[in-house]
C-alpha cells in the first residue's frame, strides 16, 4: 500500500514538472525607443482588436499578428480574450467589411515579428518568451 | 416616389474607383514586410442558404426591398443568399480607401451588383476618423452591415428589427472620435448624408424613395461589454400621388378625410428613431440585446417598437443559440371614415395602402446552430417560429381577410469570407 502511495506521489510529481515544461508565457513587446514601459491588459485587447491604438504615449500602435496557422497566434487570442481563431477570424469580418479599421499587419513567424519591433518605434507584437531577444522590450506578460 | 438605375455608377463611386487603380500601382512597388508602406487587399465573403416554410398563402421575404420570396413548400435560394467583394487601399499612415460591392436580389428582382461602401477615410491619429463616400451607419451594434453572414451567430439579422429600415449607408460621410473613459472606452459618431429605400411589393411593382438621414451614436466599451445610443433622423419627400389624393380626399368634406389630407400635405415628411443596445462579447458566450422605437408624421411614417434579444454559446466548433425578435405598430391603420360605397373605396384603399407598406407587428422565436468548419467557412442552420400581425414584410395571397398567421421558417447556409 505504501508502495502504490509512493507510486502515485511521484506520479503527481511527474505531471507537476511536466505542467511547468510547458511553454513559457506569451509577452508583448515594443521597441525600446517607443516611450511606453508596460501596457495594461485591456490597453492591449484595443490594440489589437482595433478599438484603439493610440500608445500612452501619443503614438499609434502598429500591432503586428502572425498569419495562420500559428501556435503562437492561437494561444495569444486564446489567453488575451478566450477566442479561439475562428471566432477572430469572424470577429475581424464583422469590422473589416464594415470599413472600420483594419486588422494587424501580419508576419509568418516571430522571428520577423521581433525583427519589426526592433526596426520600427511603432510597432508591437506577441512573442512566445524563448523567442526574445535583447532588442526589445517586455510591456505585459500574458499568463494562462 | 420615383425610380433610380441603380446599375449606372455615381460620380462619386467612379472616383473613389480612379483613385483606387491609381494609388494601386503605389501599393504594387510596396515591400511585403515595410510596416509603413501602402497596403492593398481584396477580401470577399458570400452566403449560400436554402430556406423554406410551411404557411400556406404566404411568402417569406427577409426585408421589404426583396422582389420575391419563398412560397410554402418550396426550398428557396435566393432569399438568404448574398455575396460581397471589397478592396481596402492604405494610401498613407492616415488614409486609406474602401470599395466594397455586394449583389443580393433587390426589388426589381435583379442581383445586378451594386456599391455598398465606398469611401476615403481620413485618420489624423487614433482618436478621431473622418470618411468621406458611402458609408455604412449605426443601426446594428457590432458592424455595419447585414450582409457578412460569417461575421454573425444567427444566419439572418432579425427582419423585425432591420426588414422595413433596409437602408444602412448614406452618401456623404461621417465623423468619430474615441477616447478613454475610466477602464473602458468611449466612442461618439455623427453621420449624414442621402441614402435610398427599395420596397416590392405583390403585385410586382418597387419603388425607391430617397432619405435625408442624420443621426449620432454614442458607444462605451469596457472588456467584453458594448452599449450604444443611437438617434437618428430620416427625412423624405412627398410622393408625387399624393397630391391627387390630398385633393380627392378634402372633396368628400369628411371632417376625418380631412385631417388624413393634412397630414399628407407636406412637402416633407420626418421619421424619428431611437436605438438602445447592449452586447456581451466574451469567450464563448455572445449575448445581444436592442431596443428601438420610431416615430414620425402620421401617415406616411412608421411608429414602432422593436425588440431583439439573442444569446449564443460556444462549445468547441459550434455555437447554438436562440433568439426572440419583435415588432409592434404602435397605432391601427387609420381609416378616412368615408361611407362604405364603391365610389369612394379607391380613396379609403389607397390611404390604407400607404400605411399598409410600411407594417410590421409581428415576432420570431428562432433557436439555431453555427458550426465553424474551417477559419473561413460555417455551416448554419435555423428555425423560426414567427406569429405575423399586420406585416408588409410578408406576401399574403390569401383571400382576404387574411388576418393573423403563424409560419415556421427552416433554413440552412453556408457563409464564407476570404
Amino acid at each position: 500500500m505504501k508502495q502504490t502511495l509512493i507510486t502515485i506521489a511521484l506520479c503527481l510529481l511527474a505531471l507537476g514538472v511536466a505542467d511547468a515544461s510547458e511553454p513559457a508565457t506569451i509577452v508583448v513587446i515594443v521597441n525600446p525607443a517607443s516611450g511606453i514601459d508596460k501596457l495594461s491588459r485591456d490597453e492591449v485587447i484595443d490594440i489589437f482588436l482595433g478599438r484603439y491604438r493610440k500608445l500612452p504615449s501619443g503614438r499609434t500602435a502598429l500591432p503586428i499578428d502572425m498569419a495562420n496557422p500559428n501556435a503562437d497566434r492561437a494561444r495569444f487570442y486564446q489567453l488575451l480574450v478566450n477566442k479561439n481563431p475562428t471566432e477572430i477570424s469572424s470577429y475581424w469580418a464583422r469590422l473589416v467589411f464594415s470599413g472600420k479599421t483594419s486588422p494587424p499587419f501580419q508576419v509568418p513567424d516571430a522571428e520577423t515579428a521581433v525583427e519589426l519591433v526592433q526596426s520600427n518605434p511603432n510597432a508591437i507584437a506577441y512573442v512566445d518568451r524563448a523567442a526574445l531577444n535583447p532588442g526589445v522590450k517586455v510591456v505585459l506578460e500574458i499568463k494562462p | 416616389m420615383k425610380r433610380k438605375s441603380f446599375e449606372e455608377p455615381t460620380r462619386l463611386t467612379r472616383s473613389i474607383a480612379l483613385g483606387l487603380l491609381c494609388a494601386l500601382g503605389l501599393a504594387s512597388r510596396a515591400h511585403s514586410q515595410d510596416l509603413d508602406a501602402p497596403r492593398f487587399s481584396v477580401r470577399g465573403f458570400g452566403t449560400f442558404a436554402a430556406t423554406t416554410h410551411d404557411a400556406e398563402g404566404l411568402e417569406f421575404r427577409r426585408s421589404v426591398d426583396q422582389a420575391k420570396g419563398v412560397d410554402e413548400g418550396q426550398v428557396d435560394f435566393a432569399v438568404d443568399s448574398q455575396a460581397g467583394v471589397q478592396v481596402n487601399l492604405e494610401l498613407a499612415t492616415h488614409f486609406d480607401a474602401v470599395v466594397q460591392s455586394v449583389t443580393r436580389m433587390h426589388a426589381d428582382g435583379n442581383w445586378t451588383p451594386r456599391i455598398s461602401q465606398g469611401f476615403v477615410r481620413y485618420s489624423p491619429d487614433e482618436e478621431l476618423v473622418f470618411r468621406v463616400g458611402r458609408v455604412g451607419y449605426d443601426i446594428y451594434l457590432l458592424a455595419e452591415s447585414r450582409q457578412v453572414g460569417y461575421s454573425y451567430v444567427s444566419l439572418r439579422q432579425p427582419p423585425e428589427f432591420y426588414g422595413i429600415v433596409t437602408n444602412d449607408q448614406v452618401d456623404g460621410g461621417d465623423a468619430s472620435i474615441t477616447f478613454r473613459v475610466g477602464p473602458g472606452l468611449a466612442r461618439a459618431r455623427a453621420f449624414g448624408g442621402t441614402s435610398s429605400q427599395e420596397s416590392a411589393f405583390i403585385d410586382g411593382t418597387n419603388v425607391e424613395n430617397s432619405d435625408r438621414v442624420l443621426g449620432a451614436s454614442f458607444d462605451y466599451l469596457y472588456g467584453g461589454w458594448t452599449a450604444r445610443v443611437a438617434l437618428l433622423r430620416f427625412r423624405f419627400d412627398t410622393n408625387p400621388g399624393f397630391p391627387p389624393l390630398i385633393g380627392a380626399l378634402r372633396a368628400t368634406f369628411s371632417p376625418q378625410a380631412a385631417a388624413i389630407a393634412d397630414n399628407l400635405d407636406h412637402k416633407e415628411y420626418e421619421s424619428r428613431a431611437v436605438q438602445l443596445g447592449l452586447a456581451y462579447d466574451d469567450g464563448p458566450l455572445q449575448a445581444q440585446l436592442l431596443f428601438g422605437t420610431s416615430n414620425g408624421d402620421p401617415i406616411v411614417a412608421p411608429e414602432f417598437n422593436k425588440l431583439y434579444a439573442l444569446v449564443g454559446y460556444r462549445v468547441r466548433q459550434w455555437t447554438p443559440f436562440v433568439s426572440y425578435a419583435t415588432s409592434r405598430d404602435r397605432h391601427p391603420i387609420l381609416g378616412t371614415g368615408l361611407p362604405d360605397i364603391p365610389q369612394l373605396a379607391p380613396l379609403e384603399g389607397a390611404v390604407r395602402q400607404i400605411q399598409q407598406s410600411f407594417r410590421s407587428t409581428q415576432h420570431t422565436i428562432s433557436a439555431g446552430a453555427r458550426f465553424d468548419l474551417s477559419e473561413h467557412v460555417d455551416f448554419k442552420v435555423q428555425i423560426d417560429r414567427m406569429s405575423l400581425g399586420e406585416t408588409s414584410l410578408i406576401f399574403d395571397h390569401r383571400l382576404p381577410p387574411g388576418g393573423p398567421a403563424s409560419m415556421t421558417v427552416l433554413a440552412a447556409s453556408i457563409d464564407f469570407v476570404f
